[in-house]
């Protein structure tokens, strides 16, 4: 696969994948530009052991988790502003919502939850994060199970 | 209550309409590739310079004494210590993280931030304590003769490591150290996470 066709073809899934970890539009695209310069970097060396989505999802994830090291580094203080919470504008309330309960779960649920969103398959998601697939099927149920209890609290 | 498909579709709507053009990745790319070799270039190349040049002045020196010869090895192993302890992180940062898992990625995190943490803590005092006494006993013999000059010279020089050496313990650093201690916790409470059963 060329680097142009994937860079199209994933650049919304990688883009959501961040949005739900960092929830905030800039940084997000940030961290799908580095994704993307990763995956161009180290495309020559894949060997199709994996599935490219696979791969792909798991570079993306890593990215996301090495922000980690960023936050710290910057306290939320000193942000400059416009990396507060940025979200785009145009975006329905209930899509804002869901990204925002998405946003406070913690990290790997963060990642666990995108990626299920993403119609990963639940096997592959074990893969990208390291657990087995029980487990992974149990904190998807755990996570939409949270993430309905904030949609009715939202609605009432 | 949002169903399964209620929750993709609203997932599926946070896309963003402005996909940036992939010319711009790659000119990033460009500029993120020089910079990273111009830093690793220039940062051996002074230590190796530095290295050389002591050892040139160091053998050519005539009626060299004994604290001549040790003072210039104890600079000399200063900044292979440092070389070499900082270059053994070179190979984990380059090491390409696409195939591993997150908990793998995770752990791989922290040793890196970790060996970062003695790096900053320890280290760089090891490397100016051993470049300083280095320079002490180096400078010794031609101190003897009693020339003003001389005497500016390695003051200027004390000065310079003393700043450096200052700088490297201030205030400022502290800060940095203790965001890379919660860094570090915070990589450990995520690692946490991903602990069977939880």
């Amino acid at each position: 696969m060329v680097f142009e066709d994937i860079y199209k073809a994933y650049w919304n899934k990688v883009y959501r994948i961040c949005m739900g970890f960092v929830n905030n539009h800039d940084l997000a695209k940030d961290l799908t530009q580095d994704t993307f310069l990763s995956i161009w970097q180290q495309l020559p060396k894949f060997r199709h052991e994996a599935a490219i989505g696979t791969w792909i999802f798991r570079i993306a994830t890593n990215n996301c988790l090495r922000q980690i090291t960023v936050i710290n580094r910057m306290p939320r203080a000193e942000m400059p502003e416009h990396l507060l919470d940025h979200i785009e504008p145009d975006r329905e309330p209930q899509v804002r919502f869901l990204y925002k309960c998405i946003g406070e779960l913690p990290e790997t649920d963060r990642l666990i939850i995108s990626l299920e969103l993403e119609d990963v398959k639940q096997a592959d998601i074990a893969k990208i994060i390291g657990l087995s697939p029980t487990n992974i099927r149990v904190k998807v149920h755990r996570i939409k199970e949270k993430l309905a209890q904030k949609f009715e609290n939202y609605e009432e | 209550m949002k169903n399964d498909n209620d929750l993709k579709t609203l997932w599926n709507k946070g896309g963003s309409n402005e996909v940036p053009d992939v010319k711009e990745l790659f000119k990033k790319a460009g500029n993120m590739r020089k910079a990273a070799r111009i830093r690793l270039i220039v940062q051996s190349l002074v230590l190796l310079m530095s290295t050389g040049i002591m050892l040139v002045v160091g053998l050519n020196i005539n009626n060299r004494q004994l604290t001549t010869t040790i003072g210039a090895w104890l600079m000399i192993m200063a900044m292979v210590i440092y070389l070499v302890v900082s270059n053994q992180l070179l190979p984990m940062l380059f090491k390409s993280d696409a195939g591993m898992s997150n908990k793998e990625f995770l752990n791989q995190l922290i040793r890196i931030k970790r060996k970062n943490e003695f790096l900053d803590r320890v280290l760089v005092h090891i490397y100016f304590g051993l470049l300083i006494i280095g320079m002490l006993l180096y400078l010794l013999q031609f101190l003897r003769d009693q020339s003003v000059l001389k005497a500016i010279f390695c003051s200027v020089i004390f000065i310079c490591l003393a700043v450096a050496w200052y700088y490297s313990k201030n205030r400022e650093s502290k800060k940095m150290q203790s965001m890379m201690n919660q860094t570090i916790k915070h990589l450990q409470a995520v690692n946490e996470q991903l602990r069977d059963g939880n």
